[in-house]
């Protein structure tokens, strides 16, 4: 399966934009699945104007203590990174269910094998056709829940158990390990970045760690004509990039963002769409 | 006394009503501290021109799991049970992603061989400045492919604590999303200002920040930003508002030279004085003053009623 | 039996009862013997620079110290949680100091 991912740092360059426009040119060719990572705010499926569907649970392991075999030694406490087990007054570990991660050091740790795993729901994964063109896989994290980890796991697992051809990624904003998992294994990384000292800022932490995960990178200059890209090009000077596209600046992509449907099928003539369009031929190439 | 300025979605105006609220406030009180509470993507100090920091701290709360490979046997049990996919096997050998590894220690307790050691690992740099308005700013970056946390952000806060003098103004600019930078932003604020523009995706995420926010008993104001955008949007967003008892304190018209003066590196405020969004932008200001003026009574009729406190979900193991 | 009271300031019989538990700054932990004051100690809440999780920080200090009441305005959803399983009883007091509700929590909780 060839992997395109679209990221960007900053969060409001456009990237969902871009990704969806992507995905509605290049299925018309290829067999494709859009995987919509950015767990905690996800739009794709509002760009799109698609209701989700096929929901499917996401769990977290979480330690179920069997009082019978404890022999309160405390050590699962001590080493709970999260601080989510507390002894009580007569010191048998007690669980906090929301700081638990789910990465079962303590079940490891417990030399009285008096740990179970249960577990707790964080979210959703669902899968939904658009316009039987594509396939959207969108993952969604429990508004209270703080870790998006496990819900980019699971969405990109689901999104990979399709089979599909290619496998575009949307992924969230930031640098963080979540957009790190999110980008590995990716055959390129489409960088959206926005002609601004503040997009410019954000981009340079992208090609940090497209560089580190050495991966071929492209830079999409959306917005373009907002500012000089100048800083951008600046940045993009020090890193291995292999090409450079630009998107105009237009009210018909903040419209389309408004009505809720994609600027290729609102607006398929405008400059926007078209440099969009030229992107997805690029991408086509290279598959 | 801390406002937070959060939103769920990126690009709405987070920085652009933050920035605004920490120079207007502090030419009125001065007693700003301004937090960059998004160590992903800082943006706060390009606005307000900070080229230089004044004192740069190391975070190193994080951890990752070193393989000693005189000890390692290559069984593979650590990548088998890693929930974070933070070892991949390499030619033949086991290695750390020490990007994805959060250190937990699960690998250390299941290797057969006692092969894991665990070592500090520096996730960020937490930098401060003195802006050319007068008012500190704490801003944090995170090392690429780290992970990010909450406790990124409190280190932050304390520091705010320590620098500001008597009765500090904190001003939290949250990172966009709802996960552990965000709750972190939000735990301990007095006031969350959220910020929203009239997309069907905007309205979406402002529900689910807003649901924090009930998970935290915090007040809660609403700017509406771009609202001219589309007129219909923003009477959807104002209903939400009416029926969760959410003051609307302000509306700002959709510029495109906001997004340009941000390319220029200066508040908006300075750089189109007597424009109709800055008026706006100002009448905003005005209506913070006023509720931090009367934070006593203001608070008493606007706190949340009763806490819609998030409750996980839990499943027990099947019995045996 | 020990009795934990929630602290806006540097503890003491003296000062105030905080509204919320979580991230209040200290606890006076008063040990009471036969309903007569046996001992006054203070601990920092090491909640009170917490981000999420403050709460529960604040009640494993209350653990650690041996109290089995708290005296707060009120406790977030995970400390309430938390202590409802320890089995550990809240009262609620706002806009108190805490030598002037002393005598009153003592006689309620014989």
């Amino acid at each position: 399966m060839f992997k395109v991912s679209i990221t960007g740092g900053k969060g409001g360059t456009g990237k969902s934009t871009v990704a969806v426009n992507l995905a509605v040119f290049l299925s018309r060719k290829i067999d494709l699945v859009l995987a919509d990572l950015d767990v905690e705010a996800p739009n794709d499926h509002i760009l799109l104007g698609v209701e989700l569907q096929n929901k499917e649970d996401v769990h977290v392991m979480i330690p179920f203590f069997n009082y019978k075999k404890c022999t309160k030694c405390g050590i699962c406490a001590d080493i709970c990174d999260n601080g989510a087990i507390m002894m009580t007054f007569e010191k048998l570990p007690m669980l906090i269910p929301s700081l638990c991660s789910g990465c079962k050091a303590c079940m490891y740790a417990c030399r009285d094998k008096a740990i179970a795993e249960g577990r707790r729901l964080v979210g959703y994964t669902y899968r939904t056709e658009v316009n039987n063109e594509f396939s959207l896989v969108t993952g969604l994290m429990i508004e209270g829940e703080e870790r998006a980890f496990p819900l980019v796991l699971a969405a990109h697992d689901r999104a990979l158990s399709l089979n599909k051809s290619l496998l575009l990624v949307d992924t969230s904003a930031g640098s963080s390990n979540t957009v790190s998992y999110a980008l590995e294994g990716s055959d390129l990384i489409i960088a959206v970045t926005e002609p601004t000292p503040l997009g410019a800022s954000d981009l340079s932490l992208i090609l940090e760690l497209a560089e580190k995960i050495g991966c071929k990178v492209w830079v999409v200059i959306n917005k373009a004509g907002i500012g000089s890209d100048g800083h951008v090009k600046e940045v993009i000077s020090k890193f291995d990039v292999d090409e450079v596209f630009k998107v105009p600046y237009s009210r018909e992509v903040a419209e389309s963002y408004v009505k809720g449907k994609p600027l290729a099928i609102l607006s398929p003539s405008s400059q926007s769409c078209l440099s969009i369009r030229e992107i997805a031929e690029a991408i086509e190439e290279v598959v | 006394m801390e406002l937070t300025i959060a939103s769920g979605k990126g690009g709405v105006g987070k920085s652009t009503v933050a920035s605004t609220l920490a120079i207007e406030l502090h030419k009125r009180y001065s007693n700003v501290v301004a937090i960059d509470a998004d160590a992903d993507a800082p943006n706060l100090h390009l606005i307000l021109g900070v080229d230089k920091w004044d004192r740069e701290e190391a975070f190193t709360s994080t951890a990752v799991a070193e393989i000693d490979y005189e000890k390692c046997t290559s069984c593979g049990v650590c990548k088998d049970i890693c929930t974070f996919r933070a070892i991949k096997r390499i030619d033949d050998r086991y290695v750390v992603n020490d990007m994805l590894c959060e250190g937990c220690r699960a690998c250390q307790f299941a290797c057969p061989e006692e092969a894991i050691k665990i070592k500090p690992s520096e996730s960020g740099l937490i930098r401060i400045a003195v802006t050319k308005y007068g008012f500190p700013l704490i801003s944090a970056k995170l090392h690429v492919g780290k992970a990010n946390s909450g406790k990124l952000v409190m280190r932050e806060k304390e520091l705010a604590k320590e620098i500001g003098r008597g009765n500090v103004l904190r001003i939290v600019d949250a990172a966009a999303g709802i996960g552990c930078q965000v709750i972190a932003s939000l735990a301990g604020s007095d006031l969350a200002i959220l910020v929203a523009e009239p997309t069907p995706a905007s309205l979406s995420d402002l529900k689910r920040i807003y649901a924090l926010t009930r998970h935290f008993m915090i007040p809660v104001v609403l700017v509406i930003n771009k609202y001219d955008l589309h007129l219909e949007h923003a009477k959807t967003i104002e209903e939400f508002a009416n029926k969760e008892k959410i003051e609307v304190v302000g509306k700002i018209p959709y510029d495109e030279r906001i997004p340009m003066s941000m390319a220029k590196l200066k508040p908006f405020i300075e750089e189109y004085p007597n424009s109709e969004t800055t008026k706006s932008l100002l009448e905003i200001v005005d209506e913070i003053k006023y509720i931090y003026d009367n934070w006593k009574s203001w608070w008493l009729t606007h706190k949340p009623k009763e806490a819609k406190p998030y409750i996980p979900k839990i499943l027990k193991p099947e019995s045996p | 039996m020990k009795i934990a009271f929630a602290c806006s300031g540097k503890g003491g019989l003296e000062d105030q009862i905080s509204d919320r538990f979580g991230r209040c700054s200290s606890f006076t932990i008063v040990e009471v013997e036969e309903g007569r004051v046996k001992s006054v100690d203070v601990i920092p809440n090491p909640g009170s620079q917490a981000g999420s999780g403050a709460g529960i920080k604040a009640i494993k200090a209350v653990v650690n110290s041996g109290a089995k009441v708290i005296v707060a305005g009120s406790l977030g959803p995970n400390a309430m949680a938390a202590a409802q399983e320890l089995g550990i009883k809240h009262v609620s007091v706002s806009g108190k100091k805490v030598k002037d509700v002393l005598n009153e929590v003592i006689a309620m909780l014989k």
